[in-house]
Order: C-alpha cells, then sequence, then structure tokens
C-alpha cells in the first residue's frame, strides 16, 4: 500500500518536472523560429547583394571604370616611348 | 402569503440569472470565445516567398527585396501632430494623408506606407518617438533594370492589396511564382511563447516554384544595346530583335523598345506594358517571300533554277503589280526573285501554287493563330477565311502585303526553314524549380513539319545568296555563311499606304549549315532611310558579328 503511496507522488512529481520542461521549451522553440527567420532574411539579403554585385549593368560599369573598352577593328600600345607601336587586335 | 411572496422573489432571482446567462453564453458567446482564444492561441500566416526568375546561367532576373510595411500604433502615440511632421517627409507622403489615418477613431494598428527600403526604415528607427513599428514585406526586384522588361512582366497588386504578376513571366506563371501562403495556430503562455503542450495547427507555406530560361542575359543586354544604338542611329520611333534557338524553340533574347522599368512601372504609360514582340502585328513585307516560296518549292510547282520573265508590272485584276524599284530584269531565276526581292517574280510563284495550297501552307506556318509561347499578353491577327481570298489577295500576300503577323509568329515560321521544316513552339522557360529544388524540364515541343527538308535547305541556299548578293550584302560579315532576307513594308494608314511610313526589317539565321541562332529584327518608321536593307539589316549583322565572338563561330569561308 505504501508502495503506491509513493509511486502516485512519484509519478504526481515526476508529471509537473515533464510538463514544465515542455512548456520552458516553448520558449526555446519560438527562439529558434525567430533565430530561423532571421537567417533567412539574411540569406535573402545577401542573395540581393550579390545579384545586385554581379548585374552586368553594374559589371560593365565597374569594367568602364577600370579601364576597359570596346574592341575596336585595329587596336595599338605605343612601347618604348612612342616610336614602337604593338597591335593588339589585328 | 408569505410563502408566495419568497417563492416569487426566488423565482424572480433565478429568471434574472437564467436571462444573464442566456446573454452570455448565447448572444455574447461567440465574442466571448474569440476573445478568450486571442489570449491563449496564437495565430499566425507564413508567407510564400515569391519564386525567382532566372536567366540560362542562373543568374536573377527577378527577385525578391525585404522591404517593411510601415504602420502606426496610435494609443501609443502622444502627439500625433509632431509624430505626423516628423514621419511624413521620411515617408515622401502628405501629412494630411498620415493625420487622416491617424484620426479613424478605435484604430490600433494603422498602416502607413508598404515596401519601404531598408534606408527609409533605419531614418525612421532613428526617430524618438514610440507609435511606429515594421513588418518584413518582400518585394519584386529586378538586379538589371529595365533589360528584358517587356519579356518579364512586373508585379502589382490586386484588389486585396496582395501582390500579383502583370504581362510576361511574371503574368503568365503568376501561380506558380506565388506560390501558397501557410499558417500557423498554437496556445501560448502570458509572455506569447508557444506551450508544446497545448494544441497546434500548423499548414507549411508552400514557396513559390522558380523559373530558368532560355534566355541568355549576356546575349539579352548585347541586343538591347545594339538596338538602342541602332533606333538612335536610324531614327527610329520603335524597334524589337527576337533571337530563337532554331532547333528547340527556345527564346534566346527578346528586346523591345520603348521599354519600361519593372520595378518601377507605375512610372511609365500603360500602353508601353504590352510586348510588341507577341502582341502587335505589323504587315511583314519582303520577309514573308521566304515563307511562300519554301511552299512553292516544297509543292514542286518551281525549283531555285526555275526562270520566269519579269519584263514590267504583272496585272491582277485591275491592279498592277510592281518591282519595290519599278525596275526589270527579264529572264531571272527563283534564287533571283528572292535576292532581288521581286514582287512580280512572288506573284508568279504564288500563283504556281495555287490558292488551296498556299493557304495550306500560311496555316501550316501557324500564321493567324497565336503561337503558344508562355508570355500572358499573346494576340494574333486572325487570317480572313480561306473562301473570301480574292487573286489580288493572294498575290499581295506573297510578298507579305495585305497579311499581319506578329514578330514571334515571323520569327517561329522561318526557324522552321533553319530546322529543317519542323515547326516548333516558342518558348521562354526552361525549367520549373518547386521549392525542394526538384526541377521538371520543359521540353522542345515540334508543332509539325511544315515544309520537307529538301525544300528548307533550297530555301536556305537561296536566303544565304539573298545575303551575298541582295541590297544589305555591304553589311554582311566576311567569311560567314548567313542566310538572310531584308523586308521593307509600308503601314497602312486610313485605307491607304504612307510611302513615307515604314517598317523596316530583316530575318536571317546563322551560321546557315548549321544554325546557333535565327534573329529578327524591326524597326518601325526609320528615319534616315525607309529600307529594311540600310536599316534593319545592318542592325541585324552588327548584333550577330557580337553573336559570333560571344559563341566562339568560326568563319567558314
Amino acid at each position: 500500500m505504501k508502495i503506491i503511496q509513493w509511486l502516485v507522488i512519484l509519478l504526481v512529481i515526476g508529471e509537473l518536472v515533464w510538463t514544465n520542461t515542455l512548456v520552458r521549451s516553448g520558449r526555446d522553440v519560438t527562439a529558434t523560429d525567430l533565430a530561423i527567420s532571421e537567417l533567412r532574411r539574411q540569406n535573402e539579403e545577401l542573395a540581393y547583394q550579390v545579384a545586385s554585385a554581379s548585374a552586368i549593368l553594374t559589371i560593365a560599369q565597374k569594367a568602364k571604370e577600370a579601364g576597359f573598352v570596346t574592341p575596336l577593328p585595329s587596336q595599338f600600345v605605343m612601347m618604348g616611348g612612342e616610336t614602337l607601336p604593338v597591335a593588339l587586335v589585328p | 402569503m408569505r410563502i408566495w411572496t419568497l417563492f416569487l422573489f426566488v423565482t424572480l432571482f433565478f429568471s434574472i440569472i437564467c436571462v444573464r446567462l442566456f446573454y452570455w453564453q448565447i448572444i455574447e458567446g461567440d465574442a466571448l470565445r474569440a476573445e478568450a482564444i486571442a489570449q491563449y492561441s496564437l495565430s499566425l500566416t507564413i508567407p510564400s516567398v515569391r519564386g525567382v526568375i532566372a536567366s540560362v546561367d542562373g543568374s536573377p532576373l527577378a527577385m525578391n527585396e525585404q522591404t517593411s510595411l510601415v504602420y502606426a500604433e496610435p494609443k501609443n502615440i502622444a502627439d500625433t501632430i509632431i509624430f505626423t511632421k516628423l514621419v511624413a517627409p521620411v515617408l515622401r507622403v502628405e501629412e494630411s494623408s498620415i493625420s487622416a489615418l491617424l484620426s479613424i477613431p478605435n484604430r490600433v494598428w494603422v498602416p502607413l506606407a508598404r515596401k519601404v527600403d531598408r534606408a527609409i526604415k533605419e531614418e525612421l528607427q532613428k526617430l524618438p518617438f514610440k507609435g511606429i513599428g515594421f513588418e518584413p514585406e518582400p518585394k519584386r526586384y529586378y538586379p538589371e533594370a529595365s533589360m528584358a522588361a517587356h519579356l518579364l512582366g512586373f508585379v502589382g497588386s490586386d484588389e486585396h492589396g496582395l501582390d500579383q504578376g502583370y504581362f510576361g513571366l511574371e503574368g503568365y506563371y503568376d501561380r506558380l511564382l506565388r506560390g501558397r501562403a501557410g499558417s500557423i495556430e498554437l496556445q501560448k503562455d502570458v509572455q506569447g511563447s508557444a506551450i508544446l503542450v497545448g494544441d497546434a495547427k500548423r499548414i507549411e507555406a508552400e514557396d513559390g516554384r522558380s523559373l530558368t530560361l532560355y534566355v541568355d542575359r549576356t546575349v539579352q543586354a548585347i541586343v538591347e544595346r545594339r538596338l538602342r544604338d541602332g533606333m538612335q542611329k536610324y531614327g527610329a520611333k520603335a524597334g524589337t530583335v527576337t533571337i530563337m534557338d532554331p532547333k528547340t524553340g527556345g527564346v534566346l533574347a527578346m528586346a523591345a523598345f520603348p521599354a519600361y522599368d519593372p520595378g518601377d512601372f507605375g512610372a511609365y504609360e500603360r500602353d508601353v506594358y504590352k510586348n510588341p514582340i507577341v502582341a502587335s502585328t505589323f504587315e511583314p513585307g519582303s520577309t514573308f517571300k521566304v515563307l511562300v516560296m519554301s511552299g512553292a518549292i516544297d509543292q514542286n510547282a518551281v525549283a531555285a533554277d526555275t526562270t520566269m520573265q519579269e519584263s514590267g508590272p504583272v496585272q491582277v485584276g485591275q491592279y498592277a503589280i510592281r518591282t519595290w524599284n519599278n525596275e526589270y530584269r527579264g529572264s531571272i531565276t527563283m534564287t533571283d526573285v528572292i535576292v532581288h526581292s521581286s514582287n512580280v517574280g512572288m506573284v508568279f510563284a504564288g500563283g504556281r501554287i495555287g490558292k488551296e495550297k498556299f493557304l495550306k501552307y500560311l496555316h501550316a506556318y501557324g500564321i493567324g493563330e497565336p503561337t503558344g509561347i508562355d508570355l500572358q499578353d499573346e494576340s494574333s491577327a486572325e487570317l480572313r477565311p480561306d473562301n473570301e481570298w480574292r487573286d489580288i489577295d493572294l498575290a499581295t500576300a506573297s510578298f507579305g502585303q495585305g497579311i499581319a503577323v506578329t514578330p514571334i509568329q515571323m520569327i517561329r515560321a522561318v526557324s522552321a526553314l533553319a530546322n529543317g521544316g519542323a515547326l516548333m513552339e516558342p518558348h521562354i522557360v526552361k525549367e520549373i524549380i518547386d521549392s525542394t529544388g526538384k526541377k521538371v524540364e520543359i521540353k522542345p515541343k515540334k508543332v509539325r513539319q511544315v515544309v520537307s527538308p529538301r525544300a528548307a535547305s533550297v530555301l536556305t541556299e537561296m536566303m544565304i545568296a539573298a545575303v551575298d548578293r541582295g541590297e544589305a550584302k555591304w553589311a554582311k560579315p566576311k567569311g560567314y555563311r548567313i542566310a538572310g532576307k531584308t523586308g521593307t513594308a509600308q503601314i497602312p494608314v486610313a485605307g491607304h499606304y504612307d510611302p513615307k511610313k515604314t517598317i523596316a526589317s530583316f530575318v536571317g539565321f546563322a551560321p546557315a549549315d548549321n544554325p546557333k541562332f535565327v534573329m529578327l529584327v524591326t524597326l518601325t518608321e526609320p528615319s534616315s532611310s525607309p529600307w529594311g536593307s540600310e536599316t534593319a539589316a545592318p542592325l541585324f549583322f552588327n548584333i550577330a558579328r557580337d553573336l559570333f565572338t560571344y559563341y566562339s563561330l568560326p568563319a567558314s569561308q
């Protein structure tokens, strides 16, 4: 009889602890959901930055700033002063 | 007496209790239950993410940008006048509109502005007061700005304020791209955190599908730059360039000007939203001759070396049909008819086919019916019924007058010649990818065999001769075998043709022996010259030169 009483008390305590743990872990789930949504937001932001940086318009603009020019039928650079023209494009 | 009084008092007392219980449980029951549910349950919408549209190399042409919905909580605002004065200039809205929103009685939440970008949000966050909040809200972003605008379409709002795609791919694939929103309902504790032992109901959002296109963004950029320059050089009011892979029907590039920025579509006139390549018709003029001639060759009604006498205008009923320059070359072959774009010669070839077969080829090439391209705004001019075709209609149609086509119909028909006579269904989208990464390929679809491979091959040689010996030979890149045909169509105005207003065009494919691309160029009302050979043809060849370099296609001659 005593064993049953102790068992009931033990089970009640166990139930309380288990329920409390579950309720507390609800906060962890909420925090995890928030973390997921934050990571998703950061991922979208990075994709946006990559797309902006790799757009053809951006690349063309940067190439122009770096000195690249549209190829012409004939192009020369002068080497050794202005006496030795070297053909870049025939 | 006293017992009756007590009885009445008790009865009245319990009646009042019953009435009160009826009021709270039956009349106010639903509202109280809803209030209770709101206190212990959490209900959230899980928004779906709109799918990405990417070019063939995976680079995004349309994607999502994180913006914010800005809202106000009137009950938390200490001074609405100061609030309005500070917030309105940052949001770039009238102060009166914010005041009006804040003055609506019993409102706890008032949306102030939608799709606000990060810089404005950060500026608002610096303001020293409470009562303003932000909710994340995606906005469509087009990394290449106005590039391929007509092809992509744009995302606006429907009557409920929800995102909806309009025109182009955004419109055609709207339901696939937008996906399906999910929801979550669970019980919460006093701090708003989820209670896992309570009832929970979660319906996951299904993100929109993403699209991978046949379109190559480098080719698209080349085409748009060349078309813009060409329109400026030749003084054209409008222009289009369409490039297609003849073997698959996949559209490699599609450009039309004037265009608009799909990220700022509201700043443009509505007329410009329509894609003229699929939604506008034009009289194709001489480019149409290759289709009629292919039918004549296919029927063995003529051969490439069949000769006819081009000695003067040909009379059809009461009408005299002349050559474009009113010059006549005597005995000429069918190849010469194409090379010199002889209207008289085409009347001869069209007459050899006969009305019934002539119309059969028009139908087989898909003239008069939509192509089935996956763009929202496709339309098509209907052909007149077969029994209403007169001799003069047949004669003028043989050289591309009195018949209307859309640019997509025209390029698809010529693609059939580049593809051994097989007509393909044009497509923009190559693959559809769902949110789990599963890919569904849209396989090339052959619609029908229009002419035999032999006829297609003969026509290819005729078109090569037209490029090598025709009016536009001066502009051709040396060393390449290019098949093509110029076209100059007058624009019908108030029942007659205006000789000064033309649509100049050039259609062709290269390399002719194993075509990598078919291209159609149209220029509306070029002012430097009305002729296709002096405007559309050089533009075609300029783009072709760039494509030869891009695709590493060597010269063969």
